[in-house]
C-alpha cells in the first residue's frame, strides 16, 4: 500500500515542490546569475579582447579558478534561504487547520517530516546543482581539454562546499521549526540561535568586566565560540586560500557543519515525533523547552538591554548596573510569559519573577563582593611559570611607552606580582584624585597549565606614593628605573633583529618664517642613520636619553625632553633582498625616541646633518607651561633657558 | 468498529476529555451532540488520528488510529474548518488524494459531478463560496471510499436541497458499503432524522450513549392535569427531570418507560394524562439540565 511507505511520500513531495516553485526558482535564478551567466559574460568579454589584443588565454583558467570566492556569497545567501525553505515546507505546523489536515493524512509522522524535509532540501540543492552543471558546460566550452580536470575539480569542491552549507542552514532551520508553532517565531529563533553563543558570551564577558576589576575574559575559548556561531564559522571556513592550489580555508569546519546538519535532521525528526499538533500557534511548541525559553529570554533581556541602558546613561557604580540588569530581566520574564501564554495578563506569574530577581540579585551581589575570588586573585610566585606583561611606562609617547615582554625570571615575576598585588589593593582607592594613570595587562601561565589573564585600565598613580612600598606608584617606579627593561621597551635589539637600518627622520622640528610664523615639520637624515643610531645607543647607555617620566605634566620631564623625536626605520632582510627593492622606501619597522638636551652624542651627530642650517630647531615641550624656552645654537648645541 | 476507552486529553491544564468512553458500530450513523466545549471536536480529532491522547485508547477495527497509516487510510474526514493547499482546485486536490488514499475512486469522482453540479472543479477552492467548499469537501471525501467518515458540523453552510443531497449520499454509503459515519452537529433536528445512535457529551465525558429509539423510549413527556388544579406530591423515586405548568396542565419530563410511568401516575386520578415522545433536542436539553447546563430565565 502506497500510504504505508514509512519514510517518504512521493505525491506529497511533488506537491510541496510544485507549491513552492517561486522559492526554489528564485534561488536557482540567483545561482545561475552568480555562476554560469557571470562566467559566460566574463569569457565573452575575454574573447572579444583576445580578438583585438591577444590577451593571455590563461585568463579563462584564472576566472574558473576564482569560482570558490562565491562561497562567501553562498553562505550569506544560504542563511536566509535555509529558513525561508523551512518556513515553506513546515509552515503547515503553524496553522491549526493545516496542521490538523496534514496529520489526518494516512502518513506516519516520519514520512510526513522526511518528505517535507527532503522537499525543502531539494529546493536548495537542486537549483545549485543545476547552476553548477551549466557552469561546467560554460567551462568546457571555453577552456582547453587539458584544463578540464583542474576547473571541474574546483567546481566539484564548490558544489560540495555549498551543499554542505545549504544542508546545515536548512537542517538548522528545520530543527528550529520543530520547537515553535508560530511562523514568525521561526526566523526569530533561527536568527537568534545562529548568533546566540557569541552574543551571550560577549554580553556575559562585558558584564563580568564591569563587575570584576581587571577581568580580561577567557581567551582560549574564542575558537569554540566562533565554531558555535554558524554564520561566523561558515563565513570564515569558506575563505579562499592560494597556496599550492586554490582551496578553501577550512574544509574540516564545513565537513563538521555538514555532519551537524545530518545530526540536526535526526534531532528535528525526534522532536517532531513528540510534538503535539494542538501547539499550532504557540510561540514555543515543545513543553520541555518552555522554561528554557522563559529563562533564556529573561537572561538575554537582562544582559542585552541591561548593559545597553547602563552604557547609554553612562551610569558609574556597579549597583546601577545591577538595577538595570534586574529591571530588564523582570521585563524579559514577563514578555516571555506573555508570549508563552498568548496573553497580556501575566502579572499572576510574579512569584517566578520574584525568584528570578532574587537569584540574579544574589549572583550580582556575590560578584560585587568578589565571593568567587576573581578580583582579589593574585597567584603565588611558585605557581607562575611565565608572565606576559604589557605595562605602560609613563612618558613621553615614543617606543618606550609600553613594555611588552614575557618574563620567566623568578625575580622579574616577583616584581610583576608585587605590581599586581598593589593594583588589586588599590582598587578601592579609585575615587581618590590621582596625579596620573597607568595600565597593566598580565597573562600568566601557571604551573598546572592553566592561565590567568588580567587587564587593568586607568590604574591611578600618585606622586605622594612614589616612595611608599606596596603602592602602584612605587611598584611602577621599579620598572621605570630599570634601564634594562626600558631598553627592552624601546626594542633597540628587536628593531635590527633580521633587519637593517635604512632611515632616520626627525619629527616635529620647529621652523619660524621671516614673518614670525611657526611651523612644524619632519626632516630626513638617512645618510646619518647609522651614526645617529650608535650615538643614541651610547647616550641611552649613559642614561641621557630614553628617560621615562610617570607623570605627564612633570617639570622634570619638560625640562629634560624635546617634542622633537628621532624615528629610525629598518627594513627586514627578506624585503631588502628582493631584486630591485628600494630598501629605504620599503622600511617596515620603526623605533621612535624623543630627544633630550643631555643626549650630547646624538645632538652632536645632528649638528653634522645640517638640519639647523636649513632653519630648523628642536621643539621644546609645550604642554608644560613654565616660563622656559629651549633654543638651538648655530652649531646645533642646545641650552635650556630659564 | 470504533472503540474509545477512557480517553483523557489535557490542553495546558484544561481537561478537554475526561475519561471519555464510547462505541460506534460498523454501518451506523453516530451522532455526537453536546454543549459548546464538551469535547466533540477533540474526540473527533482523536478518531482522525490527529491528536495523541494523554491516556486511554482510540481503536478502529481493533487497531489504534494514532500513527497508523493503514487505519487512517480507511478514514475520511470533513472538519468544521476546511483546509486545502493554497490555490488548489478540487481537481488538484483529487489528484493529490488519488496518490495518498489507496482506495480513491476516480470514477466515483467523475460520477459525483452530477451530485454537485454547481461546483467548478477547476476553480481554486478558496475562491468558492462556503457552501461550495463544503460540497467540494464531500465530493473528495466520498471518493476516498472510506470505511469511517468523520464529519464535524458537516452541513453547516449548505442550502436545504444540498443538505438533503448530502444526507442521501451518506445514507446510501452506509447502506451499500457499510460505512460508519460519525457526525457532530448542533442541528439536532437534522441528526434525529439520520442518526441511529446518539452520544451526548458534557465536560469531556459521554453522559449517555444509546440508539435513538432507546433514548426516546427512556424519557417521556407527560402532560397531566388534576381536578383540584394542583400537582400532588410525587414519589421520591420518580426520576423527574423537569416540571412546567400552563394553566391547569402540568408538563412532566420523567426518565423511565412511558407505560410504567403512566401506571404510577394513574393512582393520583388525573383528569387528563397524555404521554408524548421527546424530540432529540428536548432530550438534549433535559439531560444536560441535570448537568447544570440549562436555559436560564434571565431578565435583562
Amino acid at each position: 500500500m502506497r500510504s504505508a511507505t514509512l519514510y517518504f511520500n512521493g505525491p506529497l513531495y511533488r506537491k510541496t515542490m510544485a507549491r513552492f516553485w517561486p522559492l526554489w526558482g528564485l534561488w536557482g535564478i540567483i545561482w545561475i546569475f552568480l555562476l554560469p551567466l557571470n562566467l559566460l559574460n566574463t569569457y565573452l568579454a575575454i574573447s572579444r579582447d583576445l580578438q583585438i589584443t591577444q590577451t593571455n588565454p590563461l585568463a579563462y583558467l584564472a576566472h574558473a579558478q576564482d569560482l570558490l570566492s562565491f562561497l562567501a556569497s553562498g553562505v550569506f545567501l544560504a542563511l536566509p534561504f535555509g529558513v525561508l525553505a523551512a518556513m515553506a515546507v513546515f509552515g503547515y505546523l503553524y496553522n491549526h487547520r493545516s496542521a490538523c489536515w496534514f496529520h489526518a493524512l494516512p502518513l506516519r509522522r516520519e514520512a510526513l517530516f522526511t518528505t517535507q524535509y527532503l522537499a525543502g532540501l531539494s529546493m536548495l540543492l537542486l537549483p545549485q546543482l543545476a547552476a553548477s552543471l551549466l557552469t561546467a558546460l560554460v567551462e568546457v566550452s571555453f577552456l582547453e581539454v587539458s584544463h578540464w580536470p583542474k576547473v571541474l575539480g574546483i567546481l566539484l569542491l564548490f558544489v560540495l562546499a555549498q551543499s554542505g552549507v545549504s544542508l546545515f542552514c536548512f537542517s538548522f532551520a528545520a530543527f528550529c521549526a520543530m520547537f515553535t508553532g508560530h511562523i514568525l517565531a521561526l526566523p526569530v529563533f533561527y536568527g537568534v540561535l545562529n548568533f546566540l553563543v557569541a552574543g551571550i558570551w560577549y554580553m556575559v564577558d562585558l558584564l563580568l568586566r564591569e563587575f570584576f576589576y581587571g577581568y580580561a575574559g577567557i581567551s582560549n575559548v574564542t575558537n569554540v565560540i566562533q565554531l558555535l556561531t554558524p554564520g561566523v564559522a561558515l563565513h570564515d571556513a569558506v575563505r579562499v586560500t592560494f597556496h599550492d592550489s586554490t582551496s578553501i580555508r577550512s574544509p574540516n569546519t564545513l565537513l563538521l557543519y555538514a555532519i551537524a546538519g545530518v545530526f540536526l535532521f535526526f534531532a528535528a525528526l525526534y522532536v517532531y515525533r513528540r510534538r503535539h499538533v494542538e501547539t499550532a500557534g504557540d510561540v514555543v511548541a515543545v513543553a520541555i523547552v518552555r522554561p528554557l525559553f522563559k529563562y533564556g529570554v529573561t537572561l538575554c533581556s537582562g544582559l542585552a538591554f541591561g548593559m545597553f541602558t547602563y552604557a547609554f546613561f553612562s551610569w558609574g557604580p556597579a549597583s546601577s548596573l545591577i538595577c538595570s540588569v534586574l529591571f530588564w530581566s523582570v521585563a524579559g520574564y514577563f514578555v516571555a510569559e506573555m508570549l508563552l501564554k498568548k496573553s497580556f495578563r501575566v502579572l499572576n506569574a510574579w512569584k517566578g519573577a520574584a525568584v528570578t530577581v532574587a537569584l540574579l540579585l544574589l549572583f550580582c551581589v556575590c560578584c560585587m563582593l568578589d565571593v568567587f575570588h576573581v578580583v582579589g586573585r593574585v597567584p603565588n610566585a611558585a605557581q607562575v611559570t611565565s608572565v606576559q606583561v604589557n605595562l605602560e611606562l609613563g612618558y613621553p609617547y615614543d617606543n618606550g611607552r609600553r613594555l611588552d615582554t614575557t618574563f620567566t625570571d623568578p625575580a622579574q615575576i616577583e616584581r610583576i606580582l608585587a605590581l599586581h598585588r598593589a593594583v588589586v589593593d588599590s582598587r578601592n582607592q579609585k575615587a581618590a584624585s590621582p596625579d596620573d594613570y597607568t595600565s597593566v595587562y598580565l597573562y600568566y601561565t601557571l604551573s598546572g597549565g592553566g592561565e590567568l589573564n588580567r587587564r587593568y585600565h586607568s590604574v591611578p598613580i600618585c606622586k605622594s606614593d612614589w616612595n611608599t612600598p606596596g603602592t602602584v606608584s612605587y611598584a611602577l617606579r621599579q620598572f621605570l628605573e630599570d634601564r634594562e627593561l626600558v631598553e627592552l621597551a624601546y626594542g633597540f635589539d628587536s628593531l635590527l633583529d633580521g633587519a637593517r637600518l635604512t632611515t632616520a627622520r626627525l619629527t616635529t622640528l620647529e621652523q619660524t618664517s621671516p614673518y614670525g610664523d611657526t611651523s612644524y615639520t619632519s626632516f630626513y637624515v638617512d645618510d646619518y642613520a647609522q651614526e645617529l643610531w650608535d650615538a643614541v645607543r651610547a647616550d641611552f647607555a649613559e642614561g641621557t636619553i630614553g628617560l621615562r617620566y610617570p607623570f605627564y605634566l612633570s617639570q622634570e620631564m619638560a625640562e629634560n625632553t624635546y617634542e622633537t623625536s628621532l624615528v629610525f626605520g629598518a627594513t627586514d632582510n627578506q624585503t631588502a633582498a628582493r631584486p630591485g627593492a628600494d630598501v629605504a622606501a620599503a622600511a617596515n619597522r620603526q623605533l621612535e625616541i624623543y630627544l633630550t638636551p643631555h643626549a650630547k652624542r646624538t645632538l652632536a651627530v645632528l649638528d653634522k646633518t645640517g638640519v639647523w642650517d636649513a632653519g630648523y630647531s628642536l621643539t621644546p615641550w609645550e604642554d608644560y607651561d613654565t616660563p622656559s624656552t629651549v633654543s638651538t645654537g648655530a652649531e646645533g648645541s642646545v641650552e635650556v633657558l630659564p | 468498529m470504533i472503540r474509545i476507552h477512557n480517553v483523557v486529553k489535557t490542553f495546558d491544564g484544561f481537561r478537554a476529555l475526561d475519561g471519555l468512553t464510547m462505541t460506534a458500530e460498523r454501518g451506523s450513523i453516530y451522532g455526537l451532540v453536546g454543549p459548546n466545549g464538551a469535547g466533540k471536536s477533540t474526540i473527533l480529532r482523536h478518531i482522525m488520528g490527529i491528536y495523541r491522547s494523554d491516556s486511554g485508547s482510540v481503536l478502529v477495527d481493533g487497531e489504534p488510529v494514532y500513527e497508523n497509516p493503514a487505519v487512517k487510510s480507511k478514514i475520511a474526514a470533513i472538519p468544521d474548518e476546511l483546509y486545502y493547499f493554497n490555490s488548489a482546485s478540487t481537481k488538484d486536490m483529487m489528484r493529490f488524494y488519488r496518490g495518498i488514499y489507496p482506495k480513491f475512486d476516480v470514477k466515483r469522482y467523475n460520477a459525483l459531478s452530477e451530485a454537485f453540479p454547481e461546483v467548478d472543479e477547476t476553480l481554486p477552492i478558496r475562491r468558492l463560496s462556503k457552501g461550495m467548499q463544503k460540497q467540494s469537501a464531500f465530493r473528495l471525501a466520498l471518493c476516498c471510499n472510506p470505511e469511517v467518515l468523520v464529519l464535524d458540523e458537516p452541513v453547516d453552510g449548505l442550502d436545504p436541497v444540498m443538505r438533503r443531497q448530502v444526507w442521501t449520499l451518506l445514507m446510501g454509503d452506509v447502506a451499500q458499503r457499510g460505512t460508519t459515519v460519525l457526525v457532530s452537529s448542533h442541528n439536532l433536528r437534522e441528526l434525529e432524522d439520520v442518526c441511529d445512535h446518539v452520544g451526548i457529551l458534557s465536560h469531556g465525558k459521554v453522559l449517555l450513549e444509546r440508539s435513538l429509539t432507546d433514548l426516546q423510549d427512556n424519557v417521556v413527556k407527560l402532560q397531566i392535569a388534576f381536578a383540584d388544579g394542583n400537582l400532588p406530591e410525587l414519589p421520591k423515586d420518580l426520576n423527574l427531570l423537569h416540571t412546567s405548568q400552563i394553566g391547569r396542565v402540568f408538563t412532566l419530563i420523567v426518565r423511565g418507560s412511558p407505560a410504567e410511568i403512566k401506571t404510577r401516575m394513574a393512582v393520583y386520578n388525573p383528569i387528563l394524562m397524555e404521554a408524548l415522545p421527546l424530540t432529540l433536542e428536548e432530550i438534549f436539553i433535559y439531560e444536560l439540565g441535570g448537568e447544570d447546563y440549562a436555559v436560564r430565565d434571565i431578565v435583562l
